[in-house]
């Protein structure tokens, strides 16, 4: 669900408030409740994702202004009238119906160290395929499901690259409503910041890595017959070669990757080049494909200094130096740039 | 107020978080939900028994023996297992380690995951909405409240830990560190920094931080 708790990337929540030597509960009744919820977690009613379902279910303003022991209260409540362990009326009593039946509790103290140490893996030894393999290009998935999703709206539709697999796991979309454990793939995903926050993304390139599953899909070749018809006057397209000469191919590949990288979309390429042919027009140059490459070189320029990827002086530096290499190097050699160019 | 106009004859009525958390719990009792014990026991042991000074003879460890920093790289919960630190919120564990040029910064947006076996229960920051909703967007800004100020070729890698994996961050060593002991090492290492909010210093830290 698209509720206040999928807090990540929101702006206005104040500055972290920090507290020196903390303690591990503020009031006696925090580990109360700490204890309770655990406790209740023996019976076992109710899963992990779906008690944390019953948090993200309590309505934005409440959950906003409530503490953390405050959501597990309210949570620890639904969750035992749901699943019929209390009557909201002994709830909010807090005496027992007369004559209901008496349990014997799910967790005695000396079981305790032992349920504590063993915990409660999500992995499950099931055979079942990967979809995707690590250093593939996966896109999560647009997703806006009213139920519980583990996947945060900031990285929905969102270019990444799977980073580990980390086998079979339970798929908490489906578990948190008894919807069963789906077992699949669970994987993290690395996202650079420019493609999750846009332009403004801090510079030394921090990326974030989420796990998804179901959430994640193949994403459309950038290359897809859709994106090329989406770019003016295209060459090629009447038996002609594609690219005539290595510098086209390279200035084809060079937009295609930075767009890729989320450096600039499709579409904004596809306006840039649209701009440079026009303008090549109306300055009385000749309305065919012969000097394609010229303006989506032109236009490469154009928008990467205007992305701010590089500047026009330096581009022009490294121009003049490669020039300077091909002069110093003698045939057959391989042409490099001085080193005091490479940084 | 009810609890300053009390018969002094009687006791102060408690707030009214205890009272509603005191009516569940003898509600549970009444009808054998829970066994009072049991609560005893979780309490004690997250007070006590599980915290930061297990994740920091990890990162000890890891300093002084190459070959488990390797295994802890590799399989952290097997190898965070090889010191007795196993179970509920640690069950699949990943260490990340901080360098010259890298830095791990771990945080869950969308509620308060955390590795219990190893840091314990999480303080009241890490699951406050100003840290989950800005350390994804904003996270050289957010080590700054902290008092981190990061190079800018450091590259930030946040961990969003939006499964049932855990991460734990092995922080740098620190410079001129190399003749203590592991046990005085242990001594240095901090909650703030296992989560990537701090880096470790050569100075005896505060009590929990």
């Amino acid at each position: 669900m698209n509720g206040v708790h999928d807090m990540g990337g929101m702006h206005g929540m104040g500055p972290i408030q920090y507290e020196s030597n903390e303690p591990v509960f503020h009031e006696a009744w925090e580990a109360r409740i700490f204890a309770l919820y655990r406790a209740m977690r023996a019976w076992p009613k109710w899963t992990a994702d779906a008690s944390r379902h019953a948090v993200e279910l309590i309505p934005a303003p409440e959950y906003l202004s409530m503490s953390y022991y405050e959501q597990r209260l309210h949570a620890l409540i639904e969750l035992m009238v749901k699943s019929g362990l209390v009557t909201r009326a002994e709830a909010e009593s807090g005496k027992a119906v007369p004559g209901s039946p008496t349990a014997t509790p799910a967790l005695i103290a000396s079981a305790v160290p032992a349920m504590v140490a063993k915990g409660k893996p999500a992995s499950r030894e099931v055979p079942v395929a990967a979809r995707f393999t690590v250093g593939q290009r996966v896109l999560a998935r647009n997703l806006h499901p009213t139920g519980h999703t583990r996947l945060p709206r900031y990285a929905r539709g969102k270019l990444g690259t799977i980073h580990r697999d980390h086998g079979v796991h339970v798929f908490p979309d489906t578990n948190a409503h008894s919807l069963g454990e789906k077992p699949q793939h669970l994987y993290s995903v690395r996202f650079a910041a420019r493609e999750l926050w846009g332009e403004q993304a801090q510079s030394a390139m921090p990326c974030i890595l989420i796990c998804g599953m179901t959430t994640l899909s193949a994403p459309k070749s950038m290359l897809d017959p859709e994106r090329l018809q989406a770019l003016p006057q295209l060459p090629g397209e009447k038996g002609e070669p594609m690219f005539a000469e290595p510098w086209q191919a390279q200035a084809f590949a060079l937009a295609v990757k930075l767009s890729e990288q989320g450096h600039f979309t499709w579409k904004e390429w596809a306006a840039t080049l649209a701009n440079e042919l026009k303008a090549a027009t109306s300055r009385g140059e000749p309305d065919d494909s012969s000097h394609y490459y010229d303006h989506w070189l032109a236009a490469l320029e154009h928008l990467a200094t205007i992305k701010g990827l590089v500047d026009s002086t330096s581009l022009a530096a490294r121009k003049a130096a490669w020039a300077d290499a091909y002069r110093s190097t003698p045939h057959g050699v391989p042409v490099k740039l001085a080193p005091d160019m490479v940084s | 107020m009810r609890a300053a106009q009390h018969d002094h004859s009687n006791q102060a009525v408690p707030s009214d978080h205890t009272l509603r958390v005191k009516a569940l719990e003898s509600l549970l009792v009444e009808k054998g939900l829970v066994d009072p014990a049991a609560l005893d026991a979780l309490i004690d042991t997250y007070e006590h028994k599980i915290g930061p000074r297990n994740g920091a003879r990890v990162v000890a460890r890891a300093w002084v023996d190459p070959a488990y920093k390797e295994r802890l790289l590799t399989d952290a919960t097997a190898a965070i297992g090889e010191l007795g630190y196993t179970g509920g919120q640690g069950e699949h564990m990943i260490v990340v380690a901080n360098g010259p040029r890298v830095h791990n910064l771990v945080v869950c947006t969308l509620c308060s995951c955390y590795p219990w076996p190893v840091l314990g229960l999480p303080p009241v920051w890490y699951k406050s909405a100003p840290y989950r909703s800005r350390a994804v967007i904003d996270p050289r800004g957010v080590l700054r409240e902290f008092g981190l100020e990061l190079p800018q070729d450091v590259e930030i890698r946040v961990w969003d830990s939006t499964s049932e994996v855990r991460y734990l961050v092995l922080p740098e060593r620190p410079a001129g560190s190399e003749k203590l002991s592991e046990e005085e090492l242990t001594a240095l290492v901090t909650r703030d920094a296992m989560v990537g909010v701090a880096k470790v210093k050569l100075q005896r830290p505060g009590a929990n931080r």
